[in-house]
């Protein structure tokens, strides 16, 4: 070949082929960025997915926190968005003689297995179902009216 | 000439160039790939900054959260005689706690108050009657309701009527639960925050860390 055909196929510049493929490979990145578009967008949701979950176990873990199963063993609660309800199977108990700052404790304590299901009112599912253990306490004595302790409140 | 006599060796007619048509087509061709790059290149712009938004919004709920709960876990249970006080109603809550918003020195109950004002709503955190904490948070909506230990739902505590309840004498001065119904401004979901008192024995303190320091 000589210095000339070199010349002139420089001159030829780039075909309409070449143009199309290297767009298409282009196009390639486009596609690309779409698969990673939508990969993010799915994990955004899932986040926010599992921050209700917590949010919701946290509100059933809280609301296992103040029952007294020893009063009432079952029940519901309703918030804006979902109904809480509870059954509650006796594990142990009821023990007497527990501690109690002053004396012989007036209550007797139980431990309770609370299962929980959580209804999201908008849709009608079941958001959570789970179970929690819970402490009761009954009154089996009178309160002491005297004492360190006398007329005190209720220990939980 | 010599290039002319390459080019018809090569079968290629010199000065034919591109048709119109050629151009037109080629053109179209290049607008679609390109619109499917722009496309995709905008999908994933937004993806991104709605990722953003959701990791935002869930930070801001787990700070309410946390910092409501344990406002209700650390107040004290009043005692009868002690002037300890567990009071509120829809809108503010005033509990005293040894652990202030602020590091104090000792355990001395402090009457603190949490409160949503204004409008939109902000949450205020009044220790002795002084601004103690103020957060960026803005709310559309913000109620405080209260349910005893019958799961009876009052708007205020304590309440006018229902007290005492059956077998838990004497009736405990603390709702067994407090349900804080919030909604965060552009939010769409409400948040629900349930936290139940831990009462009694107010007198074995616990040493925690004060409520202060949350940052956006």
């Amino acid at each position: 070949m000589t210095d000339r055909t070199v010349a002139a196929r420089g001159q030829r510049g780039l075909s309409l082929l070449e143009v199309l493929v290297a767009l298409v490979i282009l196009t390639g990145f486009g596609a690309a960025l779409f698969t990673w578009a939508g990969q993010t967008l799915q994990s955004a949701n899932r986040a926010v997915a599992m921050q209700l979950e917590t949010d919701l176990a946290n509100n059933v873990t809280e609301l296992a926190t103040s029952l007294n199963p020893a009063l009432r063993p079952e029940g519901k609660l309703e918030t804006a968005s979902h109904r809480y309800r509870w059954r509650s199977t006796l594990l142990r108990g009821p023990v007497d003689q527990v501690r109690y700052p002053a004396g012989d404790s007036p209550f007797q304590v139980m431990l309770y297995s609370v299962q929980l299901t959580v209804t999201d009112l908008a849709d009608g599912n079941e958001a959570f179902v789970g179970e929690r253990i819970v402490a009761g306490h009954r009154l089996a004595r009178p309160m002491p009216s005297s004492g360190l302790f006398g007329g005190a409140p209720s220990a939980r | 000439m010599k290039v002319a006599w390459w080019y018809r060796r090569l079968g290629i007619k010199r000065s034919r160039g591109l048709t119109l048509l050629e151009v037109l087509v080629a053109l179209a061709i290049l607008t679609l790939l390109m619109a499917v790059l722009m496309a995709g290149w905008l999908q994933a712009t937004q993806a991104q900054s709605r990722l953003t938004d959701a990791a935002q919004r869930m930070q801001q709920r787990q700070q309410i959260s946390h910092l409501l709960r344990r406002f209700v876990a650390e107040a004290l249970e009043p005692v009868p005689g002690s002037g300890t006080v567990f009071t509120g109603d829809a809108a503010t809550l005033t509990a005293e706690s040894t652990s202030a918003p602020e590091p104090t020195a000792g355990a001395a109950p402090l009457a603190t108050r949490l409160g949503f004002t204004g409008t939109p709503r902000r949450l205020e955190v009044l220790a002795q009657g002084q601004t103690s904490a103020e957060y960026p948070w803005r709310f559309e909506r913000a109620a405080i309701a209260y349910v005893d230990e019958a799961g009876q739902g009052h708007d205020q505590w304590p309440p006018l009527q229902g007290l005492p309840i059956e077998g838990t004498q004497p009736a405990r001065p603390l709702p067994s639960l407090v349900q804080f119904t919030l909604l965060l401004a552009g939010d769409p979901q409400a948040l629900i925050v349930l936290a139940a008192p831990r009462a009694a024995g107010w007198w074995l303190p616990e040493p925690s860390p004060p409520i202060a320091g949350l940052e956006e």
